[in-house]
């Protein structure tokens, strides 16, 4: 194999190796960019999933406190008429909950009895016991204490305050919202579709197609394997993952990278949500359609990949073009002078305008002195 | 003494017959050869192995049997 081919060879090898890293690069680049795009949409889902929590736990706290301080509801309580409690509460508990989403109001005797007393979503349900740890934590402190649990309808947070009638206390009030509705406002400040997702060992198949039935909606139950999907803000289960292990889902969330669907693109994302005891129960899928972005970043990625191969191929020609003008060409002719000067042609003229000129010219003088 | 000057003569009728570039040919057949051809005079002295060496490279680059 001649000088020149192992010349253009490794050129055209070192431009090929270059031309694959930087499709490498650019590829790379691309993914970056997807899950920079879904940790920015995660990071964005937790700060305002967290930001509603602590503002609704305040809203939650300032009714309950604002309840315990009704002498009319108090006295209801304390004399244990139900009736009158009920009759006096129902108009409160209608505006608060069309007006502030408040869907669960107990009244819970203390211990040892723990039972509801009244329930006004549900006022013909009482004289069930209540161990959930909001309350367990309340009677324990004497304080206010809120957090979120799982219920028969779902994720629920509650504020338990105690009631305090002739300076002892005489029960405790649970106040509570279903946090679907943080799913509807989460979706409007991220612009992705949530979904609440609870692992099934911490819920009742039976309660919860009661709750679906109640609903008028079909029992999910068996969409998924190990976990149910508790609430969201979308229908099309298929786009959200069948093997998510609730429990390994880390605190700071993760990205479950890009999905395809019907010409469209999803980047999916989750991060766990703990309940009032901190164990995780559950998590929120943020699945955010980037059909747009992935098409607009795939087309640029194309567009660069194109422009990278164009710029080596035209490098490629430029590189082998000057190595055959400057150098092989040169070459050639030095051959070739050589060739007429020991032909017997001691006049030919070199031209001695670069290093390989100079070095002609000196070979030639060398032939020149021989033969003469 | 005078093989190999005869040898020169006969290249350059072939070289002639042909109509062939003189010193282009001459100079081919002597960087094949190792063998400057316009050095070679009739005081030449034979050489069996430069005689071979130059019949071998003409041969070729000449397309003929010298």
């Amino acid at each position: 194999m001649n000088i020149k081919v192992k010349v253009i060879l490794s050129v055209i090898s070192v431009l090929l190796v270059s031309t694959i890293v930087l499709i490498i690069i650019a590829n790379q680049n691309y993914t970056n960019s997807l899950t920079f795009l879904g940790e920015e949409t995660l990071h964005g889902a937790q700060q305002a999933f967290m930001q509603l929590e602590q503002s609704d736990v305040k809203m939650l706290s300032a009714v309950s406190v604002a309840l315990t301080t009704n002498d009319e509801l108090l006295k209801a309580y304390a004399e244990r008429k139900r009736d009158r409690f009920y009759e006096l509460a129902g108009p409160i508990y209608d505006t608060l909950k069309n007006r502030y989403g408040i869907t669960h109001w107990n009244l819970i005797d203390t211990p040892p009895s723990s039972v509801i007393f009244a329930r006004l979503s549900k006022p013909e349900l009482f004289n069930d016991t209540v161990r959930r740890i909001t309350y367990i934590n309340s009677v324990r402190t004497g304080n206010v204490t809120f957090g979120k649990e799982v219920g028969k309808t779902g994720f629920v947070l509650r504020t338990i305050t105690p009631v305090v009638y002739k300076n002892a206390i005489i029960g405790y009030q649970e106040i509570g919202e279903d946090i679907d509705k943080f799913f509807r406002l989460i979706k409007k400040q991220t612009n992705s579709d949530v979904a609440l997702i609870v692992d099934k060992k911490f819920m009742n198949h039976k309660e919860w197609e009661s709750t679906r039935s109640s609903k008028k909606l079909a029992d999910n139950w068996s969409d998924f394997k190990d976990n149910l999907i508790v609430s969201s803000t979308f229908d099309n289960v298929s786009i959200l993952p069948m093997d998510i292990r609730v429990a390994e889902v880390p605190v700071q969330g993760k990205i479950l990278g890009v999905f395809d669907q019907n010409n469209s693109v999803y980047q999916r994302s989750i991060f766990p949500v703990k309940d009032a005891s901190l164990k995780t129960v559950g998590c929120i899928m943020i699945v955010q359609d980037i059909t747009k972005t992935a098409g607009e970043m795939r087309s640029s990625r194309i567009q660069l990949i194109v422009l990278i191969i164009v710029l080596s191929i035209v490098l490629c020609t430029i590189i082998i073009l000057l190595l055959q003008r400057l150098v092989f060409s040169r070459l050639n002719h030095m051959i070739n002078t050589i060739t007429r000067v020991v032909g017997g042609d001691v006049n030919y003229k070199v031209k001695e305008d670069d290093e390989i000129g100079r070095f002609e010219a000196q070979i030639v003088e060398i032939l020149r002195n021989l033969i003469t | 003494m005078g093989q190999l000057f005869d040898l020169r003569q006969k290249i350059e009728r072939i070289i002639k017959q042909k109509g062939l570039d003189d010193i282009d040919i001459k100079g081919k057949i002597g960087m094949k050869s190792g063998v400057v051809i316009c050095f070679l005079k009739p005081e030449t002295p034979d050489d069996p192995n430069r005689m071979a060496r130059v019949k071998k490279a003409a041969s070729e680059i000449l397309n003929t049997i010298v």
